[in-house]
Parts: structure tokens; sequence; C-alpha cells
């Protein structure tokens, strides 16, 4: 997209450029004139637009909050991210929509999963040969990464403390279901899952060593500074447990979900090298295959030129005799005389 | 062709095509919950959130959009593009930052789902070149303190 123009904020304010073409020049703004004629009306007589307004005070964090959640619905979850640095207000709204956003997304999973397991067959062998079979895989290891986020973040969601910050994980996890809908036939599920794993286990680890401390901080009996790190509750969603409780570094269910997350950390790493070494040894066993076929054909062709050499030997050894026969009567003959 | 007049914020009447006036879900709600008799009543319908500055570029968009199909039913798991403004609608918003939010504010209003979605995407577009530019582009002032900006660019960095 062209470099756009930026724009005046007060009245004569030169235009943008908006342009999908590679370059575009600036160019200064003639309201209301420069806008193409429309195919049945006159052009407008030049009326006064805001720009040329004096003290108009609409700027972008002043729109409704509707209106701003519509344009951001356009942008990536990691430049929604991003924008939270802009102002409280910005951070309010990023926060929710990312928040959604991560609701979304498991929502979206959810009827993805649905859709594919419905058209499978029910028999785990026939299941294994299906042409989805692939595709159920993926969401299988797209479901292990889910869960992973969900134990990290959601109660600190729920509890108002953060907001679910890695925007990225979220458009990846959209990329991979949206791959997995369109595609027929789709690469091995670690390849599709590669980026989503690195990412998301950078976003839990991060979290778990540099947020989570500053965040326990701010649990409910303690100083909380400022409140400007809490976001808007999650909708439909209650605290059973209450935030002490749930964070306590002394809860047993929450060192075994910790231990659970290292070994499921653990497990992916091994079965990746294992997947890894199977490959290799799979490319040596063709390869030795192949060896033994051409050494089989050589061991044929040499039973062919021995068994015609062994014919040869034999024929010889017959005509020897009869030399030697002939030779033997020969000499007897003129012996008798 | 039959006409309604609408008044503006401004106390301004603009005169404008009903069936054009009919891309606006606000106005043909208004004109189906009205009862017009016969006689023709021309009170104007008052569009209190809109001046006539803003009702006349809107009619403008709206004139050029009169055929357009129907929007396609909105899918929420669908990538939103913002690559696929025309020329046209290019060329139309090139004006400057504060008629483009009333035109964001008058889209809202007036439920006209058409221009919403091609100004919403404008101003995204513009957004995502300028990110690290974004106050000045947008004259809005951080309101953080240190603290909490530091706090913030901790998470940024995931």
């Amino acid at each position: 997209m062209a470099a756009s123009e930026e724009w005046m904020d007060e009245e004569g304010g030169r235009g943008h450029q908006h342009d999908s073409s590679s370059s575009a020049q600036p160019q200064p703004l003639l309201p209301q004139q420069q806008a193409p004629q429309p195919r049945s009306q006159a052009p407008a007589a030049p009326a006064l637009t805001p720009d040329h307004q004096p003290q108009t005070t609409t700027t972008l964090v002043t729109l409704p909050i509707i209106d701003i959640e519509n344009i951001l619905s356009f942008m990536s979850y990691d430049d929604i991210s991003q924008l939270r640095l802009v102002c409280k207000t910005m951070n309010l709204i990023c926060q929710t929509m990312l928040n959604r956003g991560f609701l979304k997304v498991k929502r979206y999973y959810s009827l993805c999963q649905k859709q594919i397991k419905a058209q499978l067959p029910r028999r785990e062998s026939e299941r294994r040969s299906h042409p989805l079979a692939c595709h159920a895989n993926i969401l299988d290891g797209l479901e292990t990464c889910l869960s992973l986020l969900n134990t990290t973040f959601m109660g600190y969601l729920v509890s108002n403390l953060c907001c679910f910050f890695p925007g990225k994980v979220i458009d990846e996890i959209y990329r991979v279901l949206r791959y997995v809908n369109s595609t027929r036939a789709p690469q091995q599920p670690h390849e599709v899952l590669q980026e989503l794993r690195d990412i998301s286990s950078m976003a839990i680890e991060y979290f778990d060593e540099k947020i989570v401390p500053v965040l326990k901080h701010k649990l409910p009996g303690s100083v909380v500074s400022g409140g400007f790190m809490g976001s808007p509750p999650i909708p439909g969603h209650s605290a059973a447990l209450t935030a002490m409780q749930f964070f306590s570094n002394q809860n047993p269910l929450r060192q075994e979900v910790i231990e659970l997350q290292q070994q499921v950390k653990t497990n992916s790493a091994g079965v990746t090298a294992l997947r890894r070494e199977i490959s290799e040894l799979r490319t040596k066993v063709q390869e030795q295959q192949k060896q033994l076929k051409e050494q089989g054909q050589k061991l044929l062709q040499h039973t062919q030129i021995i068994g015609a050499q062994n014919a040869r030997l034999a024929e010889l050894e017959r005509k020897l005799r009869e030399v030697e026969e002939s030779a033997a009567g020969t000499s007897s003959g003129s012996g008798l005389k | 062709m039959p006409s309604i007049r609408l008044q503006g914020s401004d106390g301004e009447i603009f005169e404008v095509d009903v069936e054009l006036a009919k891309q606006s879900v606000t106005i043909k709600a208004m004109l189906e919950d009205l009862v017009m008799d016969d006689e023709g009543d021309d009170d104007p319908i008052p569009l209190t959130n809109v001046n006539v500055a803003i009702l006349k570029k809107v009619t403008q968009w709206c004139t050029h959009h009169k055929d357009d199909p129907p929007p396609p039913e909105d899918d929420e798991n669908k990538e939103k593009q913002t690559d696929d403004i025309t020329v046209w609608d290019q060329e139309f918003l090139k004006v400057g930052q504060r008629t483009l939010f009333e035109l964001i504010l008058a889209a809202n209003y007036l439920d006209i789902e058409g221009l919403l979605n091609v100004t919403c995407k404008t101003v995204a577009s513009m957004i995502k070149e300028k990110t690290e530019e974004i106050h000045k582009t947008f004259t809005v002032e951080s309101d953080f303190t240190e603290e909490e900006e530091a706090q913030m660019r901790k998470e940024k960095l995931v």
C-alpha cells in the first residue's frame, strides 16, 4: 500500500492517499470538487465540511466505541495489541477486542472440530485412512495449544487482571483454522502447527516469567496500582474460585497444571525429534532396499553366466573323452600289427 | 421521482430521492413508521446527528452505489480485507480526517452498512501504515504514566 499523506487536523486539511497501487504522489485536497461525479446527480454545491468548520472535536478516540471497534475489526489482533499503547481509551477497547478475539477463535475451533468430526467414520481403522484424517490430526494438535493457553491466561482474564495480550497467537490460530477449512490435502500437522507452537509457548513462558509476578502483586488483598491493568471482564464467565485460591503458589492444582504444561512441552519436543529420526530411518531403509534389489539382479546374472560356463565345460570334457578314446583305440590297433 | 426532505443538525433542509434515502435503514424505518397521508405531509425528517454537508456526501455515495447488490451476510470468522476499496471510493474518501470521522458517525447513525465498512476500512488502513506515528497522525495524547507505559511495553514484547 502506498505511503499515505499525513492528515492535517485543522480546517483546510489535506486529503490522504489510499491507493492499492504501489506508488502515488500526495495531492492537495479540494473537497467536494475533486470527488468523482455521481452517475445521476449534478455536483453538490460546495458546503462547509467539518474540515472547514472551526472548533470541531471529532477525533479517532472521541468516536463511539462501537465505531472504533468496527475500525479495529479490519486489523489483525497483532496490530490491535500494538495499539494499546496509544492511550487509556484505546487500551481498554483493544483489551476488550483481544479478550473477545480469544473467545471467538475458541468458538471457531469448536465449530471446525464439530464439522470435521461429523464427516469422519466412527471406526478408528477407517478414520486413519479417511481424506480428513490429517485435518482431524491438525485440530487435535491445535486443541493442545488452546488448552495450554486457556489454562495459562483464562484465570487472569476472568479476574480482570490482564487481557489476552499476544494478539499474534490469535492471528496464527485463525490462520491454521482457515487453512484446515480451505485445503483439501493439508501438510503434516507438525508443519502446519510449528509456528503456532513456537509463538504460543514463547507467550506462555514470557507471561509466567515476566508478567505473572507483577499481577500477583495486584491480587485482592495487596496494593493495586492505578488499576490500568484491569481489563473489561469476560462476558459469560464467573470466577468459580477466588483469585487468591487460584493463584496461590500453595495451590496443588496449579502446581499440577504447571508440571503438566512442562511435561507436554517436553513430550512435544521429544515427539518432534522422534519424527525426524523416523523420517531419516525411512529414507535409509528405502536406500537399502534399492541396493538389495540391485544385488539380487546381479546375482541372477552371475548365476546364468555360471550355468552357461558349466554347460561349456561339460561339453569340452565330453569332447576330450572322445578324443582320448579315439587316441587309445588308434594306438592299440597299431600295436597288434 | 418522489423525494423526501431531510433536516440536518444545522437546521438546513435537504431534498433527496426516496429510493436513495432508503439505502439508510434508519430512514427506511422512519418512513415505514410515519403515517403519510395522501395530501403529502411535507414535514422534513429530522436527522439530529448529521449536518447537511455530510448528508450531501452521503447522498453522493448512495447515488453511486444505488445498484450495488446487497452485502453478503457477515461471517465473523472470515478474514477482513482492507485492500479491496474501489478506485471511486478511494477518490470519494480523499477528505480531511474530520470529514472522514463524521462520515463514519453518519453511516453508523443512518445505518448504511456499505458506507460504514468502506470508511472504517480506510481509517484502518491508515492506522496500519502509521502505527508508530499514531499519536501525531490522529492528534491523540498518551495519558499513561511512565510506569504504566513500561509495564505495557513488557507485554508488547511478545
